[in-house]
């Protein structure tokens, strides 16, 4: 929730600095020169090394972390049974693999995340868009919508059980209420601020309704919704395990609460690599689309 | 440099303007009193006449406009174009506003498109776009994004936008104000020429008593009146002679440059723009 407030102020930043931009060239009182600006960040246009060495820079820490876990776990500082070696988490993945689970489990987590995700987004995209957009819709939806948004996430797994059954359709559905509330506060925060001088330069030249939104307010608001879906995404992670520790047979948040059961701490780990592998690796291919869609509409 | 017809395109023909008692009082935000802008203001303006209007700043030049456009309403009075009431948005108009209002991220071209009629086919848009790039000496940067040019350029692209409509009625909001000197004389002369091929009406807000005496058949001066009732109003109107394009230095012209400044309440000898 903490995240959702975060955007919900970059959002509200956003305005008052396309105002300034927009500002500018009428205090300027000269047409040459002065600001011939190009904003981007230096690190787009850097040389390819320099990127290379943010890459080894951010790898840095996680070597470290293996090493010390290395040392840790065969010099026996940490008896055996509290910190597996790297060795045997890497044995278990074997292990689960020939077995045939180590996929079945990553790729229905996987698959549950992106299906929820996907649900969660459209659903939070056309409430932010409703309420952003109609000042009746805001002070007859946002309150309930706050409300719900307030509810931590665990909650919802009993009902959504007692309703959808054991199967699928719980999960994603818990799935898709993580990742329906960042969506939803991003979009409806960025279309409330929309630089109005624009929307009226839109009205001016004829557009309306469906049209003025599609020629300004979403093209303006498509940064802040990037970033909302950002956010959906590691929430969808964090309901994905939610959702199978409470009830499931099957994906890496049963195999969590199995090898806690059963004592398997290797597994414990694994459970746990593979979903901060998994996560950042989405986040990354979010990331990638981002920078390709901020390129244009940044 | 001189502007050509496009042949391919329905232009509007210029529709005459008449304001009858327009009032603008605008209702005081959580408790504070209400604010006259304007009051009785009364004005027939002439299909494809041009007007320049003149004013201290704050005085509600920016607001009289947007009671042409349709963007505000008038609280007093009315507004008709061509003999029917203005609608909110009113599509004979186009508006060059005080600000350039590009949308930050289309490149120049396709900011300039917005202002293409949509009833014009796609080839003959994008011709006239380019066209109208050429005639604001952008075609060099028809590919940038508002970010990258100057204030100036991006003043250029709102009024190539503006222009693009072909509207009956063209409503500019200091459309020259960020130009340097040469940019603004050479856009003037682009105006005087693309109205001489396009005869819409204008209406034209400027700060500048030159420019106004330069481009405009009558210059209108609204102002408050010292001890009267709030609101700005007409205080003057003055009919400039001569057919354009006009000579700049014309002596006629320089005595009512020194009568109207004199009215802004500028010292004409220390006069500096
Ligand atoms: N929407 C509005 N609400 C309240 N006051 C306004 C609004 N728009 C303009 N005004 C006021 O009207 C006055 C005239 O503004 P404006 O027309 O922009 O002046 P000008 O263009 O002559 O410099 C200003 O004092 C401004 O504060
Ligand atoms: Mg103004």
């Amino acid at each position: 929730m903490a995240l959702d407030q975060r955007t919900s102020a970059t959002a509200t930043r956003r305005p008052e600095d396309s105002g300034r931009r927009f500002a500018a060239p009428t205090v300027a009182g000269s047409d040459v020169g002065s600001s011939g600006i190009d904003r981007r960040p230096a690190r787009d246009r850097g040389p390819r090394g320099r990127r290379l060495g943010y890459f080894a820079l951010g790898a840095a820490l996680p070597i470290l972390i293996l090493v010390l876990w290395q040392l840790a776990s065969t010099l026996g500082w940490v008896p055996a049974h509290r910190l597996p070696t790297p060795e045997s988490v890497v044995l278990a993945a074997i292990d689960l693999g020939e077995r045939g689970l180590l996929g079945l489990y990553v790729a229905i987590s996987t698959q549950r995340v992106l299906i929820g995700f996907a649900l969660g987004a459209i659903v939070g995209l056309v409430l932010g868009a409703i309420v952003g957009l109609s000042k009746l819709a805001d002070g007859a939806l946002a309150p309930t919508v706050g409300a719900l948004r307030a509810v931590p996430s665990l909650a919802w797994a009993p009902l959504l059980l007692l309703y959808l059954g054991f199967g699928e359709d719980s999960k994603v559905a818990l799935i898709a209420i993580g990742a329906a509330f960042p969506v939803y506060t991003t979009v409806a925060g960025a279309l409330r601020h929309v630089d109005r001088q624009l929307v009226e330069l839109g009205r001016a030249y004829g557009y309306r309704g469906v049209s003025l939104l599609a020629t300004v307010q979403l093209p303006a608001i498509v940064p802040s919704v990037v970033s909302g879906l950002r956010l959906a995404l590691a929430q969808s992670w964090l309901f994905l395990v939610a959702a199978e520790l409470v009830g499931s047979t099957m994906g890496l948040g049963f195999l969590l609460i199995e090898s806690q059961n059963n004592g398997r701490i290797d597994r414990l780990f694994l459970a746990i690599v593979l979903l901060a592998i998994l996560g950042k690796t989405t986040d990354a291919l979010v990331g990638l689309g981002e920078r390709q869609l901020l390129k244009r509409w940044g | 440099m001189s502007f050509s017809a496009p042949s391919t395109l329905a232009t509007s023909p210029a529709l005459p303007v008449r304001l009858a008692g327009v009032g603008r009082t605008f209702a005081g935000a959580d408790g504070a009193p209400d604010r006259t802008v304007l009051r009785d203001v009364d004005l027939d303006i002439a299909a494809g006449e041009i007007v320049a209007l003149i004013g201290a700043s704050g005085c509600g030049k920016s607001t009289l406009l947007r009671q042409i456009s349709g963007l505000d309403v008038p609280t007093e009075g009315d507004v008709t174009i061509d003999g029917r009431h203005v609608v909110p948005a009113d599509q004979r108009c186009a508006v060059a506003f005080q600000e350039p209002r590009l949308l930050p991220w289309r490149t120049l071209t396709r900011n300039v498109e917005v202002g293409i009629p949509r009833t014009l086919g796609r080839e003959d848009g994008r011709q006239r776009v380019a066209e109208l790039l050429e005639l604001v000496q952008l075609s060099d940067s028809a590919n940038l994004r508002p970010r990258q040019i100057s204030g100036g350029m991006a003043q250029r692209v709102s009024l190539a936008r503006a222009f693009a409509r072909g509207p009956g009625v063209l409503l500019l909001d200091e459309p020259f104000g960020a130009l340097d000197a040469l940019t603004r004389l050479t856009m003037q002369d682009l105006l005087v020429d693309i109205h001489a091929v396009e005869p819409a009406t204008i209406v034209l807000v400027t700060h500048d008593v030159d420019e106004a005496l330069t481009l405009a058949d009558r210059v209108v001066l609204l102002g408050r009146d010292p001890d009267g009732a709030p609101g700005a109003s007409i205080r003057r109107i003055v009919e400039v002679p001569g057919q354009r394009p006009r000579d700049r230095a014309d002596a006629e012209l320089a005595e009512l440059r020194a009568e109207l400044l004199d009215a802004l309440g500028v010292d004409s000898h220390h006069h500096a723009h």
